[in-house]
């Protein structure tokens, strides 16, 4: 079997590529997969196809570029999978006149059903033998959205490293670290954990890890309410980093307006951190893993205030002293359930449904 | 409000020996703690305030305006909610119950209010309420507020939001700054409503034009970053408004 994973530029990582779907990539390989991923975004050095453990990868600048390719080699590949950011390239593949086509969408689904992304949303569903959402809540409002194609909804939630966060060797930080991952987005909400240090004691130090186009914002604003000193800003690292910085945190925050999954709170959990996190209904997902404790709900529009004392509530809390975390979806579990989904289209007769 | 939360009174105060009884008077019981910011008065409002209140705490304040004074007030502050009211007489201390109460609903910070409902106002200009309203209308829309009077110095708020206000200007526009100030942290603000007053004795330092012109000064450099605010203005222009 062949399989493409379409995606757009992500996370920054050795590749270009994100890293969740490279992590599924590499999976698919070592289950006999023959994988191709399609970044759409900046050549990476060295240009030209790269590739390693089975996996090749191929940059395209234009998703004109990326298209044509597609387009081109369609009849070789078995499955297009395309985990879409940006909705103009779903919408894209959509038109390529590919056979197989399974859709997961990548921002908040709540952006994607308005204007001026809601066609493009329809189009890349409704030419979608699958679409495929990682949380409960998607793929409720999808089946809203588009009842006609409630089912072709599969979910697979996001997978997480729950082994290697947990072998992760903490960072020697000073200080007790209130972690919080990007992109910085406004969506994701950050200048409240940022405004949050202001009232906290000054032990308490916020790692924000990523990049985005507010940085520039944010460090303006943790300048303007003093706090710079206590407020770093990572940029993005490594998922082997990553995962030293979930173990290093004495609190995560999680305070996203809108998600579509909820791979911090996963992450936190795997890390056994305790979380703040806004009260949505991905998140609210997410904790289900967690049999106990070390989860604190704040709501996302509130005062600052509600997120310092819910970080000195987490805090006292203690890190690896959460309950019990059952059945966090792992980064295996995740490959196995998408190659059965494709295994599955793959079988004569499949059609569209609905 | 011998219960809960312990509530401190900030009063700056310049010249108010006449107008301090009327004030006292009016301030409820099971208070923290009173403190009178004298910004240096010739007259006896140091004594009178002590005659009045034996546990008043007097704060000589370091230089001149009232947001010199509030600062002065907040830095010496103990208690868990800080009230500000004005020693002229105009704000009615009896209505402080009505502010923690709101502090209490949720709020982390509430301003009085002349002219929300039920809000009046027998002391201000036609000049001046034109202005408020102008400048109102300005920081709403470039802070995405929803106040409804700006410039009314009968505040309530959780101590802990001091760090976020980080008073450093020197005159009448303090209100504003603060009111910009904890709009950018984010925090949650009640409007309450209350009646102004006319100022029982003595003549006001609030200058309409010359004072509209330093709170405008706020709201623009407010919109900018703290070290795009460092480097644009030169030193002197800074001496200037700093008073």
């Amino acid at each position: 079997m062949k399989v493409a994973l379409v995606t757009s530029d992500g996370r920054a990582s050795s590749s270009g590529v994100d890293p969740k779907v490279e992590a599924l990539g590499h999976a698919l390989a070592c289950r006999g997969v023959e994988v191709e991923v399609l970044a759409q975004g900046p050549v990476r050095e060295p240009p030209g196809p790269t590739g390693e453990n089975g996996v090749v990868v191929r940059h395209f600048p234009i998703a004109r570029g990326l298209w044509r390719h597609l387009r081109r080699t369609s009849r070789s590949v078995n499955v297009v999978h395309v985990h879409s950011a940006p909705p103009p390239l779903g919408l894209g593949v959509a038109r390529a006149g590919l056979r197989r086509l399974v859709f997961t969408p990548r921002a908040p689904i709540e952006r994607l059903l308005h204007w001026p992304y809601a066609h493009m949303t329809q189009a890349a569903v409704g030419r979608a033998l699958r679409t495929v959402c990682t949380s409960r809540a998607d793929a409720d409002l999808v089946r809203c959205s588009f009842p006609w194609a409630a089912k072709r909804l599969r979910i697979v939630p996001t997978g997480v490293d729950v082994n290697a966060i947990r072998a992760a060797t903490p960072l020697a930080y000073p200080g007790r670290v209130v972690l919080t991952i990007g992109p910085l987005e406004r969506r994701k909400r950050i200048e409240r954990a940022i405004a949050a240090m202001a009232s906290l004691d000054p032990e308490f130090r916020l790692v924000v890890v990523g990049d985005g186009p507010a940085r520039r914002r944010l460090r303006a604003y943790a300048a303007d309410l003093e706090v710079s000193s206590r407020v770093e800003f990572v940029g993005w690292v490594s998922e082997p980093v990553l995962h030293r910085w979930l173990r290093t945190a004495r609190v995560i925050v999680a305070l996203a307006e809108r998600a579509n999954a909820g791979l911090p709170v996963l992450e936190a959990l795997s890390a056994g951190a305790p979380v703040v996190a806004s009260d949505i209904q991905v998140h609210h997902e997410a904790a289900s893993y967690a049999a106990g404790g070390g989860l604190r709900f704040v709501s996302p529009e509130g005062s600052p205030l509600e997120v310092a004392d819910a970080i000195e509530g987490a805090a006292r809390i203690g890190v690896h002293a959460t309950g019990a975390v059952d059945d966090i979806p792992s980064s295996e579990a995740v490959a196995d359930g998408m190659l059965a989904l494709y295994e599955a289209l793959g079988q004569p007769g499949v059609a569209l449904e609905g | 409000m011998a219960s809960g939360p312990r509530v401190s009174v900030v009063i700056p105060a310049l010249n108010e020996g006449r107008n301090l009884p009327h004030v006292f008077a009016r301030l409820p019981q099971g208070l923290h703690e009173v403190i009178i910011v004298d910004g240096h008065s010739t007259d006896d409002t140091v004594a009178v305030a002590r005659r009045l209140r034996p546990d008043v705490r007097l704060v000589i304040q370091p230089g001149r305006g009232k947001g010199n004074a509030l600062a002065a007030g907040f830095a010496a502050c103990t208690g868990d909610i800080v009230v500000t009211l004005d020693a002229d007489g105009s704000t009615d201390a009896a209505e402080i119950p009505r502010f923690v109460a709101a502090l209490h609903h949720g709020a982390d910070f509430v301003k009085g209010s002349r002219f929300a409902q039920g809000g009046a106002s027998s002391d201000i200009t036609r000049t001046r309420r034109w202005g408020n309203r102008a400048l109102n209308g300005l920081v709403n829309l470039l802070y995405g507020t929803s106040y409804t009077d700006l410039c009314y110095g009968f505040n309530a708020f959780w101590a802990r939001c001091l760090p976020y206000m980080r008073v450093d200007c020197n005159g009448f526009e303090v209100e504003t700054l603060i009111n910009v100030r904890i709009a950018k942290a984010g925090l949650v603000i009640h409007e309450v409503p209350s009646r102004e007053r006319v100022r029982l004795h003595g003549r006001s330092n609030l200058n309409a034009f010359r004072d509209g012109g330093r709170v405008l000064c706020t709201i623009a450099l407010e919109r900018m970053s703290a070290s795009s605010r460092r480097s644009v203005l030169p030193r002197i222009a800074r001496r200037r408004l700093a008073g």
